[in-house]
């Protein structure tokens, strides 16, 4: 042979081949001779020797002019590889049209690069208290009481899907395998996209997804495998559409456990991503959780000015800011860029003063901004990440018909039963399309009129203060009276909501509002529309004002707080019953008061 | 003279390699297992083996079995009043293996290897080889349990072996190992595990399982804890291996004056472990994975230890294969084997010339460090890996790493062992510092060396090229290097310890079988056994060597007769 006998060759001292036997044997000869503890660099050497001849003898035998190489070794190997017995469910690949493929025995583990995160798992304990919630042990996903068999029959049998009427609207045969079946109800191409399953596809989707469950279990280990790597694969491509199978598949397969591992599978790490966001974001919509109201905070639209404090700790929203990029960098997604900035530019987190003379700084956030007509009313507090958008439409008539209706029942709620749509369109045209959008995008999310008539109510009612600007005179009083009303009907249900109210401008609708108050609600409503005053608020910016110290006596007495805990409620530290009950005082006292900064104030309440 | 070792969670065994074979040493009772079960009284006689697993029934606040599990921790077991932690429970079992070598061989062995679950930790390690130290053994070597098991079945016929699995289900952990044997060079490919899931656990969840139909009227809360689970778990476990010859086995045990019993079927009780058979799954996965070697590509799946004799850990491998498991190896005797055969190695045997073993760290190692993040923050807590799992050992790895702040006038590393990307998520092996030059940010950088030995044990050297200094680490802290003197003072309270005279152990065993049998029973029959009991301990008074083999062989007929006629 004219080759150099250098590396690996010299190492193990042979000549060149294509002889894996041989390399191994002049491998096991080497290491006999070696003390592997007083030679730790030769041991490493010598292996990676032998790793190395092994590659150039495979690579030979694999070179069709060096076929007559023998390689016993090695051949299992390519036989395991063979397509031939691809797993029984696997899907057809093409046809399917997923990204994830058919699994390929012995590929690339790591999935679509495009899905590489850099995501860590384990919350900062220090900065954020993001306990994932307590998946507990395994839970028991499938029962069998059957009798152990290498191979389950009904892999390949068809599934049966209960209650399934628009199976057929996947465009999949009943009888494909539920690989087949799971993959085109996902399909990121598809026709639907990645848009969430509706409620019937998310029954079928479980269904079909405890069928492949049922395959994988019954499963030998390499083909549970390659189905892991796939489903894994398939639901980080169909995100956010596959969130539904999320918790029952990592359940499974036990996903969690690789969650934060260094050889964490990239989409595996990337579900785990989402479904830790998921949780957390569910528990920080709970008015109870530590960050709601900061989380509250950054969802809100447009700059945050110094009068942010009352709305959220700064702590808390540094501390959910932080966790959240660290632990679900996705969920950030939910915040505005412009508050956010806001806050991060703010150094020093102003935390209000007091200043002299009795006058104390009233901080509180106004820009309470209508979103407009084509979002979401409830886009930043309640971000709906998981309920179905654009269902299906079905006859078009019917549907406008039913948009029509809930208009009119919404029209009527707000500015009382004598008035119609006809009238809002000829009043405030531009008030009149916003209803009628908000309630086609509630009807089509399948709420229900009852909610888009909700969500009318409380457009309007964030008009009439956000405008309360605009307002002078008698109709701002009446405003602001409405307002008191409503601050003390939300305090009477409970401390947390009257603190969602003041700070995400949105009373619940569970809140128990008296019929007086609606009737005046009602009359304001139509009177400021008749003349046409209930327009969209403009960019409000934050503002400070004083407040004048006979107002903060007043306070004092009303809430029998020390002078101290006031002043902390007004910069929006302190308990959240000292914020609401100090907010409803100052509001009485003010609404009496006839000296300077009377409007300032109320406008900042 | 070198002895190999298995220190198991339930039965310990010790063989000696003689005659170009290995060969496994019975104990004074002339069990080739020795149950590893401590006993001690207040006034510090001890028992071992049987006769302590008998006393778990009668006195269990002063008997300890599944010791194994608390290895490498601070937990301690108070056994007749006083506290041990588990390497000085473990000392005592080595300590009667020991003796029962130099009662075979006539000399007492100094050198041992000893096994350990491969996915035994460094502090786990640690413990072991301290507990070996205790008991007046030099460890020359520590060996992974699923590669002994692998040499034992590699050397049964000395051929070449195509990959193989080893599937080590032991009483407290459970290890996978893939194994290749050529030209006599047995290389461990990879190893996973989890050294929390065993045959043990799977006895809790019968019991568990069972508790509600056993006792609805909650009797057993009555009862002291220790009490309640030894019985719990000795029922559980003799229901376990019944069930694993028959469909259904009796689950019972005796309360007082009540006896409770019931009846698990074998389908019951796979509903009541199937979260523990699925556990059984991700360590294969893993070390296919980290081998790259595709389970069609195993020639065999070697079965050791003795949970894997339970019909539903076969079904499930059977399954997860599509092939019956090879179980040409006795489960409960190879590890012991192949340690003895590991000592042959070590002791450079002839007969072992041509065989040499290789194995792998199972798990990464690394240190502590911080980045700074995107945002400009510090991110702390990242664990960066210097040795990455199943790497082959022994092993030398650096990496230099930079200080992060300026003037910075030390530089701490934390050592962890783990799988996770933050320390938080791994073990933490210890901590070394090392002061540098107060430099700018960046400018300082300190090179750090992981050697990982052939037992599996870790060495770390920090080295400041700038200014020099070197800093080595082979035990991390207090807790790993009790000083001499302290090993010294824990011999010297185990030396105070009274062991039974070899001769009397079969006596000794008896009877305390015997005080067990009659907790087990009630009324008549406890009155009977209580008469036997009288009557053998007088016998034994007697001295007389005629009267007291007459009363043995009464009483073993006899109490071989009830436990034939129920289990317990």
């Amino acid at each position: 042979m004219s080759v150099t006998a250098a590396f690996p060759w010299s190492l193990l001292g042979i000549a060149p081949t294509g002889d894996a036997r041989a390399i191994r044997s002049a491998y096991a000869a080497r290491i006999r001779t070696m003390d592997l503890d007083a030679d730790v660099e030769g041991y490493a050497a010598l292996r990676q020797a032998r790793d190395a001849a092994l590659r150039i003898a495979k690579s030979m035998a694999a070179e069709p002019g060096a076929a007559n190489f023998g390689e016993q070794g090695e051949a299992p190997a390519a036989a395991a590889a063979s397509p031939a017995d691809s797993p029984a469910g696997t899907p057809p690949g093409t046809g399917v049209g997923t990204g994830a493929g058919t699994p390929v025995l012995g590929g690339d583990r790591h999935g679509d690069p495009a899905l590489t995160t850099q995501l860590s798992p384990i919350a900062d304990d220090a900065a954020v208290r993001f306990t994932p919630t307590d998946a507990g042990p395994a839970a028991e996903a499938e029962a069998c009481g059957e009798s152990l068999l290498p191979v389950h029959p009904n892999v390949l049998a068809a599934v049966r899907l209960e209650g399934h009427a628009d199976s057929d609207a996947v465009g999949m045969e009943a009888l494909q395998s539920p690989f087949a079946r799971l993959a085109a109800l996902l399909d990121p191409d598809g026709p639907q996209g990645t848009a969430p399953l509706d409620d019937a596809q998310d029954r079928q989707a479980l269904a079909i997804l405890n069928a492949v469950l049922d395959g994988v279990h019954w499963s030998p280990i390499d083909r549970q495998d390659e189905m892991e790597n796939w489903l894994a694969g398939l639901l980080a491509q169909a995100w956010p559409r596959s969130a539904p199978l999320l918790e029952p598949a990592t359940d499974a397969f036990g996903w969690e456990q690789e969650w934060g591992r260094l050889d964490a599978r990239t989409p595996v790490e990337y579900l785990g991503a989402r479904l830790r966001g998921y949780r957390f974001q569910r528990r920080v919509l709970e008015p109870s959780h530590r960050y709601h109201k900061a989380w509250l905070e950054l969802a809100r639209p447009g700059r945050a000015g110094p009068l942010r404090l009352l709305r959220a700790n700064g702590g808390d929203v540094r501390g959910l800011l932080a966790g959240v990029r660290k632990n679900f960098p996705e969920l950030e997604d939910h915040f505005d860029p412009q508050r956010v900035a806001s806050w991060e530019e703010a150094s020093g987190w102003p935390t209000g003063l007091i200043v002299g003379g009795g006058l104390m700084m009233l901080a509180l956030l106004v820009a309470i901004a209508d979103p407009g007509p084509a979002s979401h009313s409830d886009s930043g507090a309640n971000p709906a990440i998981f309920t179905p958008a654009g269902k299906a439409s079905g006859d078009p008539a019917a549907e406008k018909r039913a948009v029509d209706e809930a208009t009119a029942a919404a029209v009527a709620e707000v500015f009382g039963p004598d008035r119609d749509t006809a009238w809002l369109h000829r009043q405030q045209p531009e008030l009149a399309i916003a209803l009628e959008l908000s309630t086609r995008a509630e009807l089509q999310d399948g709420k229900g009129t009852g909610i888009a008539v909700e969500r009318a109510v409380e457009k309007v009612r964030q008009r009439f203060y956000l405008d309360a600007g605009t307002l002078s005179g008698a109709d701002f009083d009446q405003a602001m009276h409405l307002r008191l009303g409503l601050l003390e009907a939300a305090r009477r249900h409970g401390t947390a909501t009257c603190l969602t109210y003041l700070n995400a401008g949105v009373l619940a609708a569970t809140v128990p509002v008296p019929d007086t108050l609606r009737t005046q609600e009602r009359a304001l409503a139509a009177s400021l529309a008749d003349r046409g005053l209930l327009i969209a608020p403009g960019l409000t910016g934050p503002r400070t004002a004083s407040v004048p110290g006979p107002l903060v006596q007043d306070v004092m007495r009303a809430t029998g707080l020390a002078h101290g805990a006031v002043a902390q409620a007004m910069q929006g530290k302190g308990s959240d019953a000292n914020r609401c009950a100090v907010s409803i005082a100052l509001l009485q006292a003010t609404l009496r008061w006839k000296g300077e900064h009377r409007r300032d104030v109320l406008l900042l309440l | 003279m070198l002895i190999g070792i298995d220190l198991g969670t339930t039965n310990s065994a010790v063989a000696i390699w003689r005659g170009g074979e290995a060969q496994l040493v019975p104990n004074a009772l002339g069990q080739l297992l020795t149950p590893s079960a401590v006993s001690i009284a207040k006034d510090g006689q001890v028992w071992i083996g049987t006769p302590a697993l008998d006393r778990m029934a009668t006195h269990p606040a002063d008997t300890a079995t599944s010791f194994k599990r608390m290895m490498g921790t601070q937990r301690t077991a108070k056994l007749g009043g006083k506290d041990y932690k588990a390497e000085d429970i473990s000392a005592i079992v080595l300590e009667a293996l020991v003796r029962d070598v130099e009662a075979l061989a006539g000399e007492k062995p100094t050198e041992a290897v000893i096994t350990v679950p491969a996915y035994f930790n460094d502090r786990q390690r640690k413990a072991t080889r301290r507990a070996g130290e205790l008991a007046g053994l030099t460890v020359r070597r520590l060996i992974n349990e699923p590669t002994a098991a692998a040499l034992a079945f590699g050397l049964q016929d000395k051929g070449d072996r195509e990959p193989f699995l080893v599937f080590d289900l032991g009483g407290g952990t459970f290890d996978v190992s893939i194994v290749e044997m050529f030209d006599g060079i047995v290389e461990v490919r990879a190893s996973a595990g989890d050294n929390r899931l065993g045959g043990d656990d799977f006895d809790d969840a019968l019991a568990a399982f069972v508790r509600p139909r056993l006792d609805p009227e909650g009797l057993l809360d009555a009862v002291p804890q220790e009490r309640r689970e030894a019985l719990l778990k000795r029922a559980a476990e003799a229901c376990r291996r019944a069930l694993s010859s028959a469909p259904e086995a009796e689950f019972a045990l005796t309360v007082g004056e009540t006896r409770l019993a019931t009846t698990v079927t074998e389908t019951e009780f796979e509903t009541a472990c199937e979260a523990l058979v699925r556990r059984l799954r991700d360590p294969v996965v893993r070390a296919l994975r980290d081998s790259s070697i595709e389970a069609a590509e195993l020639s065999d799946i070697v079965l050791v230890g003795g949970a894997t004799r339970m019909p539903v850990v076969r079904k499930a491998i059977t399954r997860l294969f599509g092939r019956f498991p090879n179980s040409s190896v006795h489960p409960d005797h190879a590890v012991a084997l192949g340690a003895s055969i590991q000592a042959g190695l070590v002791g450079r045997d002839a007969a072992l010339e041509e065989v040499r073993i290789t194995d792998v760290c199972p798990f990464t190692l690394g240190v502590e460090v911080a980045e700074h993040d995107r945002y400009g923050g510090l991110q702390r807590g990242l664990f960066s890996p210097i040795i990455e799992r199943n790497t082959p050992v022994p092993v030398s790895r650096v990496s230099t790493y930079h200080t992060m702040g300026d003037g910075q006038k030390q530089i701490e590393f934390g050592i962890y062992q783990g799988e996770a990307r933050e320390v938080s998520g791994n073990v933490r092996l210890g901590q070394l510092q090392v002061p540098v030059p107060p430099r700018p940010a960046g400018e300082v950088s300190a090179q750090v060396r992981f050697s990982y030995d052939s037992s599996g044990l870790l060495e770390i050297d920090v080295h400041v090229p700038l200014n020099g200094t070197k800093r080595t680490l082979t035990i991390l802290d207090e807790e790993d290097r009790p000083d001499p003197k302290d090993i010294e003072k824990r011999r010297a309270v185990l030396a105070k310890l009274k062991f039974h005279p070899r001769e009397e152990a079969g006596n000794v065993a008896l009877i305390a079988r015997a005080e067990r049998c009659y907790e087990d029973h009630i009324g008549e029959l406890r009155q009977a056994i209580g008469h036997w009991i009288t009557e053998f301990v007088g016998a034994l008074d007697t001295q007389d060597p005629r009267r007291i083999a007459d009363a043995r062989g009464f009483l073993v007929e006899r109490l071989d007769e009830l436990d034939r006629v129920s289990p317990l």
